[in-house]
Formats: structure tokens, sequence, C-alpha cells
């Protein structure tokens, strides 16, 4: 380790890196600004003294192993320091995706071929065109075709021509399908328009749904304001110091909070120790120094308090600000994000809590429309596996009958989880129990669920209200038939 | 591994290749050419000629002469086309069973494919003598622009031949993979296809991986070479009724006289500027009166009676390109195949079209045979490096109502694919949709081809356009298309696989294919009797020859005596068998002549 190349900022940020903390925190326990902070993690990780990577899930390890460097790796990952570039990009391990007995099918494919097939195959309804050909998402045409070629000779079905493929070739001609609809989407000027323009559209709605629902990073940053809040109010009494009375080769403040209480208490300590009044007596000694104590103790509280009611109050200002500035850019995701932090950090200001409120619903509205715009076209893409997660999205947003019905419909059809498709019906019908489209849907996720008296209670009670839907009376007889 | 042939199906001529190790190698018939006739003639004796033989004999056996049956494979009895060739072939075509076309020879009637297996026979025995095994899969080349009721009758032709073809791929396409296979290049290239029968321009990339794949393929299957000859036909018979007013299309024998010197003369043109062409006897008038034909042709004016056909050729590249959304300038290389890029107009036109020379890198007749070959190893063989993307080069879709084509699966489509629609119901209260699968590109669905049909029953009455019928059309690699119709309400389905038709049935297919074996058998007894005879023939006429000079050294000698006598007992003997036709007994004798010629040489050599 120190035969590397690390200069003294690198070093301090090493110094500080447990396997856990993120750059906002490192940038908090250093004082160095998160660009900084940023800039020397990635250098340490070019000259793989630290990985980074997801947080690893074993804290207990970890603690142990504190300041120590997690691993010595070449190998790169996205560091998890950024924030997710978007949500999907979050694909749960292959792993988790299939059932392993599925790899048990006897054909003549090997294990390796198998898990590729069966991984990809998963993953398509997740994966965006560009995610799919592994390309950046400006790449050129030529940057395209090889992509193409290159996976289209691995999944190819004439690859494996003669061979027991059993239910793999299916899905090895799926494959190729959708890498195919990639190729032709992106090499297109036209298709290849329309569909950044749903992918942005996508991401801003995802951006803005995690402005505003997200949790973990959202609470990192409030508490990397926090910090930063709290270590400016110090900076300022660095700062006022010397105009007070002169001291003595002060150590630097610590910037634990713990070792900053030490220090308080020592200083407190010494000035006990001052020469003391003989003429009063022990108790009213004790008394008087427990007074000034108090005081000092109080003073130094009231101080610090107002500083950081002041440091805090700037704070509120600039993210009022930048808020102001978001929103005549009409970057409605900065400001939203901006008034909760100053909400959070003025939670008694009520003006501003309502300016937050209507901002927030009127980003959520926003967001459930983006939303249903993107599930109507992956529905009319039949891509309705996404059309039904984007539909329940949307249904965070703006509850509607519609929705529920939609994404229930869209569950069905994508062979979901119709538990699941039945409760957003049911929750369509208590919406509009006039309504037959939901009764229906609800009925046919009945049958599909082989609950054939339901179904038939759902379409009677459709037929009540709606006694002249002839969809309705088709379903009852052709039930009562015993045609489906 | 079984290896896998290559076969390219011509018109006017048929190839076989193989790949061997990493060379694509042209397999030469017995006669040593490349390419066989695909021409097939019956015998008066009902011996059934292939290639060559019928070749020669045609204009004697005009009646009973084949040629040229690609252009009726998997058409039906009332096309077009087949009108067209009803009036101009020499051979009698009549309508088949299942309104498909038959081809009458002597008194027995054969269906297309039948007589296009027995070139696909043939063509396997190239490649069983050659390689000295046995061979039962190919891929074969058709047209880029045949339908699939086209490929199919292909395939059925196949299967009576006894050969699996395991896949059918477009001839443009064939020639690409055999101008790129094995080299790394990133390339777009436009193939012009003009065989003796058709025409197909296709474009292609030639990518990383070893990936070739289809851009655009177009084509006109009633183009090509023989269109050519009809001008020159059509020119010497105006000429001719001019100058003795008789029509010479009404003698077959005549007409098949001008069809072989009409080719000829075309030829002749792509190397030399002006031919003569000379057909003494060509046919006798009443008064017991023969007349000759006698005309010189000019390149000149061989390509002014041309002219039209050429132009429609670029015409046809002109809608290939703009099918690939391309300009003439990203073409990188041309590449011509078929005979009849070797007339020089044609080649003038495409370079002019294309604004560059064509590659010499291929031979026209062969690179189709070769292609084949590459992508039959390429799937047999898990080492090649290759994958061939080939698009669909007809769209499919459905009859709507008011007879419309309604396209699922455009042209041009990369397969394997899948495509859905959904329609809705066109009465009040329609209860049942009839789901007619089409190919073709007109948008009246009369005008194209139906490929099947079924019935989706059980919809809700209800007024028109309420219920909603959701229609998926799916094409597999093997090239199977499936087409799948859902009531949307009710959630009921009805499929089929669409199987298209040659205008055979499966057990005609299987007799035939009987047949055909019985024959192959015949055929093979008849092919070692000649090859005994041949070998026999050949050390008799050694000895022959050698007879003189032995008898005058050894003559003198009692011993020398005895030899002569036995050798010519010998040959005596071998000729008798031949002449008897018996094969066994021939193949016999050929020991004792060989003995005999070697012992002939000994006597010669030790004399001088």
């Amino acid at each position: 380790m120190r035969s590397l190349p690390i200069g003294p900022e690198e070093a301090f940020v090493l110094s500080r890196i447990d396997g856990r903390s993120e750059v906002a925190d490192i940038a908090a326990a250093t004082g160095l600004d998160t660009d900084t902070v940023r800039g020397a993690v990635n250098r340490l990780a070019e000259l793989g003294a630290v990985l980074i990577g997801a947080p690893e899930p074993e804290p207990e390890r970890l603690k142990e192993t504190n300041n120590r460097v997690v691993a010595e790796a070449a190998k790169m990952r996205r560091p998890a320091v950024e924030a997710p570039a978007e949500e999907r990009s979050t694909t749960h391990p292959a792993a988790a995706l299939y059932d392993p007995s599925e790899l048990d099918e006897e054909i003549e494919l090997d294990l390796t071929r198998k898990r590729m097939v069966l991984d990809q195959f998963y993953r398509l309804d997740s994966l965006s065109h560009y995610e799919l050909l592994e390309i950046e998402t400006d790449a050129d045409k030529k940057t395209i075709k090889n992509a193409y070629f290159r996976v289209v000779a691995i999944y190819h079905p004439d690859k494996y021509f003669g061979k027991k493929l059993g239910s793999f070739k299916e899905k090895l001609e799926l494959v190729f399908k959708r890498v195919t609809e990639a190729h032709d989407t992106l090499t297109r000027k036209k298709t290849r328009e329309e569909y950044d323009a749903y992918l942005s559209t996508r991401r801003q709605t995802s951006a803005l749904d995690r402005a505003m629902h997200g949790g973990q990073d959202h609470a990192a940053e409030l508490e990397r304001i926090r910090r930063q809040i709290e270590e400016q109010a110090r900076m300022e009494e660095r700062i006022v110091r010397p105009t007070g009375p002169p001291r003595v080769s002060r150590p630097p403040p610590p910037l634990d909070p713990e070792a900053r209480k030490k220090a308080l208490a020592r200083k407190l300590r010494a000035s006990s120790n001052a020469p003391k009044k003989a003429t009063v007596s022990d108790a009213e000694k004790t008394r008087t120094k427990v007074a000034a104590q108090e005081k000092i103790k109080g003073d130094f509280k009231r101080r610090h308090e107002e500083r950081m009611v002041t440091m805090s109050d700037r704070q509120i200002e600039k993210y009022i600000a930048a808020a102001d500035e978001a929103e005549k850019n009409r970057d409605k995701i900065s400001a939203a994000n901006a008034l909760r932090i100053a909400t959070t950090l003025a939670p008694d200001d009520e003006s501003l809590k309502q300016r937050y409120e209507s901002l927030h619903n009127d980003v959520n509205a926003e967001l459930a429309d983006s939303y249903f715009k993107a599930a109507e076209y992956e529905e009319r893409q039949r891509r309705f596996a996404e059309a039904a997660a984007s539909y329940q999205k949307a249904l965070r947003g703006r509850k509607t009958k519609r929705g529920y019905e939609r994404a229930a419909h869209c569950i069905l059809e994508a062979g979901g989880d119709l538990r699941e498709a039945a409760d957003l019906a049911k929750k369509a019908v208590g919406l509009s129990a006039d309504w037959p489209d939901a009764r229906i849907t609800l009925a046919r996720i009945y049958l599909s669920l082989d609950l054939r008296k339901s179904a038939l209670g759902e379409l009677e009670r459709a037929a009540k209200s709606a006694p002249k839907d002839d969809r309705v009376k088709d379903w009852v007889k052709r039930i009562k038939r015993g045609e489906v | 591994m079984e290896r896998v042939i290559g076969i390219d199906l011509g018109t006017t001529n048929s190839c076989v290749g193989i790949l061997e190790g990493d060379t694509p190698t042209v397999i030469p018939n017995r006669g040593g050419y490349k390419t066989t006739p695909s021409m097939v003639a019956v015998t008066e004796a009902g011996k059934r000629l292939v290639g060559h033989i019928a070749k020669r004999q045609a204009i004697t056996n005009a009646e009973n002469t084949v040629y040229a049956q690609k252009r009726l494979i998997g058409r039906k009895w009332n096309s077009p086309q087949v009108k067209n060739s009803v009036m101009t072939s020499s051979y009698t075509i009549v309508e088949g069973p299942h309104s498909d076309v038959r081809i009458e020879l002597r008194d027995k009637t054969f269906s297309v494919p039948e007589i296009s297996s027995m070139i696909l026979q043939e063509m396997k025995i190239v490649a069983e003598d050659y390689l000295s095994e046995t061979v039962s899969k190919a891929v074969v080349t058709v047209p880029a622009y045949f339908n699939d009721n086209q490929r199919q009758a292909t395939k059925d032709a196949g299967a009576i031949a006894g050969l699996d073809v395991i896949r059918i791929i477009n001839e443009p396409t064939a020639a690409a993979l055999a101008y790129g296979f094995g080299k790394s290049m990133d390339q777009t290239v436009a193939v012009y296809d003009l065989g003796g029968g058709t025409f197909d321009v296709s474009v292609l990339e030639i990518g990383s991986h070893g990936v070739f794949k289809v851009i655009a393929t177009t084509g006109d299957t009633f183009l090509g070479g023989e269109d050519f000859d009809a001008r020159v036909i059509d020119w010497l018979v105006q000429g001719f009724s001019e100058e003795h007013d008789i029509d010479l299309r009404k003698d077959r024998m005549a007409l098949q006289r001008l069809r072989d010197a009409a080719e000829k003369a075309k030829c002749e043109l792509s190397s030399v500027k002006e031919t003569e062409i000379n057909l003494p006897f060509i046919i006798s008038t009443g008064r017991n009166e023969a007349l000759h034909l006698q005309r010189a042709l000019s390149r000149d004016m061989l390509e002014t009676l041309t002219e039209d056909l050429c132009q429609r050729t670029i015409d046809i590249c002109k809608q290939a390109l703009d099918d690939a959304k391309l300009d003439r300038d990203e073409i990188d290389e041309v590449i011509l195949v078929g005979g009849m890029t070797r007339m020089p107009a044609i080649q003038k036109a495409v370079s002019d079209f294309f604004g560059r020379e064509a590659s010499k890198g291929v031979h026209p007749d062969e690179v189709v045979a070769l292609g084949a070959a590459i992508q039959g190893a390429a799937l047999v063989e898990e080492q090649q490096e290759m994958i061939l993307l080939d698009v669909t080069p007809h769209a499919l879709g459905i009859m709507t109502f008011g007879s419309y084509f309604e396209e699922l699966i455009p042209q041009n489509t990369t397969v394997p694919t899948s495509r859905t629609k959904v329609f809705t119901t066109s009465r009040d209260n329609q209860t049942a949709v009839k789901i007619l699968v089409m190919q073709g590109e007109s948008k009246q669905a009369d005008e194209n081809e139906l490929l099947g049909e079924f019935i989706l029953t059980g919809l809700r009455r209800a007024p028109k356009g309420e219920v909603e019928i959701e229609v998926t059309f799916e094409i597999n690699t093997d090239g199977i298309v499936s087409v799948h119709a859902k009531d949307l309400e009710t959630g009921q389905e009805q499929s089929i696989q669409v199987t298209a038709t040659s205008g055979l049935t499966q057990d005609e297919i299987k007799a035939m294919a009987e047949e055909a074996k019985d024959y192959l058998v015949e055929r093979r007894t008849d092919e070692k009797f000649e090859q005994a005879k041949q070998e026999a023939e050949t050390l008799i006429a050694e000895i022959e020859r050698l007879f003189p000079d032995v008898e005058r050294i050894v003559a003198s000698s009692d011993f020398g005596k005895d030899a002569i006598g036995k050798a010519r007992s010998v040959v005596d003997k071998a000729r008798s068998a031949i002449e008897r036709k018996d094969t066994e007994e021939v193949q016999e004798h050929v020991e004792g002549l060989a003995r005999t010629q070697r012992m002939f040489k000994g006597v010669v050599s030790r004399a001088q």
C-alpha cells in the first residue's frame, strides 16, 4: 500500500474509507468537498487500492475491519457512491430471475449456454434497447450494427441447428427477435428518435419519482447537509475567536461530536481549576462554581445554537433560492428536491411547507401522467409486464379506476401474479362499482385462477349495474355454457 | 458428421457444391462439366434422361424433353405465367388434379416437383460419386422472389429425390455468402442475379462475427435469359415468316432448333460482334421441298431487341435500393450472378447504374452452389463462424373487408419474427371471422397468393367494429409461418400452421419418392454396366492396337500363337458380353483383358 503513488489528499480520504461510507459521509469526515472526495476515490479505485461497489451486506465483518481497504481489485464496477442512473439499472441478480430447475432441461446445450440464454431471456423485459445491445445511448450506426452482429452470433437459433433445444428454441428466437427489434429501432432515424423520446420521458419520470419519493439517498443528502451546517458553524466559531480573549496553542476541534464533548469538558475543567476567592465559603464556592460553569456551558451552547441557526438559515435561504431558480428553469425535480430539504431544515415554516406541498402535488400529478403515457406506450408495444409496472406507478400519484383496471389487465396479459392483479381489479371495482370493465377484468382474473363461481358472481353484479352491457351478458352465457 | 451438399437448381443449368475443409468446391459431373443442364427427357423406350444427355437429344425428341420447368414450379394452372408457358413450350403442359401443373411425357404425366426431383437426384449422384459416400442432406437455392408455395414445391422435389432439404436459401444471398465467406469485411454489397428464368436483386451487409444480413431483396420470377432468347426467336420467326410466309412456331422440332440456335447466338455475341445463325432444312413445305434459315445477328441488333428487358432489371435495382433505404454510393461492391451477366450490355448497364465495375472475384455460374454449400456446412458444423440473417421476400397479411390486403409482416423483415395487429368485426352480429392468410405486395387481396385459411368462431353478437380480434403472424427460423387469432374479449384462440402447398399431397410425394427409388436402382445397374463397358472397351482398343506388333514378334513361336489365340478369345467373349449387356460378365472379363493388355505391352517393350 505504501508503494502506491498516493497524494496526501487521497491518503486522507483512504483513511476514512471503511467500506460503508458514501462520498457524502467521507466529505463530512474529511472536510473536503464532495467532488474532491469523488475524484480521490476514483483515483484510488484506479490504483486498485479500493473496490467501489454496492454496499457490502456484511456489516459485522466490516466493522471489525474498519478503515481497512475492502479489497484490492482492478475491476471497476459502477460506483455506488453515485446515485443510480436509472431505476431499471438496479436489476435483480440473475439467479433470482428464474427457477434454477430450468437449467435441468435435458437438451443439447451445455450449462454455460443454458445459463446465458436464461439470463438474457428473463432480463428482456427490463432492458432498454441500448442495454440489450450493451452500447452507449449515443452510439452511432456502425457501433449499433457491430453490437447487433456480436449478439446475433451468439443467440441466433441457427447457431444450434439440428440440436435438441426444447423450450430453449423459443427462448432463443425471442431473444433474437428482441435484439433485432432493438437494432431495427435504433438504426432508423425516425424510430430511434421516437424511442429516445420515450426513454427520456421514462428517465425523467423516474428521476422525478426518486426526487419525490426517494428513500435512502435523500436521507443521506439531508445528513450531509446537517453535517455541513455544523461544520460551517464551527468554522464560524474559529473565525470569531481571535476577537475574543487570546488563547494559546489550542488544538484544532476534533471532528467527532464525542471527542468534541470531551474537549469541551477538558476546557470546562480547566476553567474550574482557576484560582478561587478565599472569602467565599466552600459551599458557596461550589455553588458559584457550578453557576459559573452552567453559565459558560449555557453561553457556549447558546452561541453554538445561534450559529447553527444562522448557518441553517443561510442553508434554507440557499435552498429556497435554488428552488426559485429551478422553478424558473421549469426544472421541477430540482425545485421539489430543494424545497423538500428546505422544509426539513425549517419544519415550522408553514408557507414553505405549503409551497412544497403544492409543488409536490403538482409533480406527483405530472409523474402519474408520465407513467400513464409510458404505460400506454408499453401496452401498445405489447410489453405487458412493463406496462403493468408503469400503471402501478401511475397509481401512486393518481388513483383512478382505469389505472387499476389497466394494471390488472396488463398483469393478466403478462402472465404475472394473478392475486396482485385481482387486488388491483378489486380496487377498480371499489372506486366505481357500476363500471362493468373493472368487473369483467376481475372476472377474467378469477377465471384464470379457476375461480369460476367468483367470476360468475362478479359478472352478475356487473349485469345488475349495467344491464345493457352485451359483453357482460355474453360472458355470463359463456361461463354458464362452460365454454370458458 | 454427415456432409451437406449445396445445390443451385437453376432454370437452365444446375450446379452442386460442397465445403471441403474451408474451401467451397464445385463438383464436376461425369462429363467433367461443372454445371448440368436442367433438362429431363423420356426416350421412346421409356428411359429417363437427365442433363447433358437430355439436352443432346432435345431436338429429335422435343415433345418429350422438359426444360425450364422451374418457371412452372409451385404455380397454379390458371396463373398467367403458366398460360404463357403452355403457349411457348415444346412439351405438353396439362392441368393437375389440385389445379396445379403437370407435364406429359410419352404416356405418363409428371408433376413439376417430380421433374425437378430428377435433376436434384442427378446432382445428388454427381456429389456421391465425387465424395464416395451417400449424401442425404442438401441446401437448395431458389430465386429470392419465390413465394412460399414455390419454396415448398422445391422442398417436395428434394423429398422425392430422397434428399432432406435442410434449408432453402435465396440465390443472391448464396452468392453473397460465397463472396464474403472466410473474409473479414465490413461491406454493403448488391447482388445482381440474372439467371435463365428469374431475376433477383439483393442488398446485404457483410459484417463482423461472420454475420450476413440481407437488407432488401426484390426481383421478377419471370425475367431471365429465356426471355432474351425469346426475343431472338421472335426475330428469327418473324423474318422467316416475311420471307416464306411460314410460321415456324407451329413445328415443335423447328421451334426447339430455333431455341438452341438463339441461345447459342446470344452467348456467342458476348464475345464476338456478329454471328451467323444457320439452320438448314428447318422446315419442309408441302411440296416436298426443304427450307433453310440463314441469318446474321449482330451484337447491336441483339441489344436493340432486348433493350427493354435490360432496362427492367435496372428498374428493379432501383427498387431494391429504395427498399434498403440506401443510396448508390453506399454500395461497396456489386456481384454479378448468372450466365446472362456475361452479356456486355448488361455489364455496362449495371456498372452505369451503380457507378462502379462489378466484382471479378466470383464465377457467375458456380457462386450460388458454393454459397449453398457454405450455408449447409455452417448449419451442421459447429466450428463454422457464419450466420445468415435473411428476410421475408414478400409481405404477409390477411384479407380484410372489401377484399383488401392488410399487411402484418412487411416485405424485407428479418426472420424469425412475429407481428400482431388488432382487427374488428365488419358486420353487425358477426359471430365468426375467416382469416385468409396471404402473401404478396398488392393492396388488392385477390392479386396476392393465398397461403391458407381458418375460421375463428364464437364471437359475441355485437354491432360491427365492437368485437376485437387480435391476429399474430409468426415466422420461425425454418421459415414456417404460423398464424394465431384471438378473440380479445373471451381470450378464445384459433391458430394454424400455414403449410404452403406445392400442389402435391403428402401421399403423392411418398409415392413419387418410391418410384424415384425404383428408377434409381435401375439406373444404378445401368451405371455399373456403363462403367464396366467403358473399361472393357478401353482395354480392347489398346489390345487391338498392339495386336499387329505382338503378332509380328511372337507369331513364330507356338507359345506365342497360343497366347494370341487366347487373347482373341478374351476379346471376343468380352465383346459378346457387352452386346448382351451382361454387367457381371463384362466385369469378369475386364480382369482378363487387363492381363492380356499388360502382357502385350510387355512383349512390345521387350522387343524394342
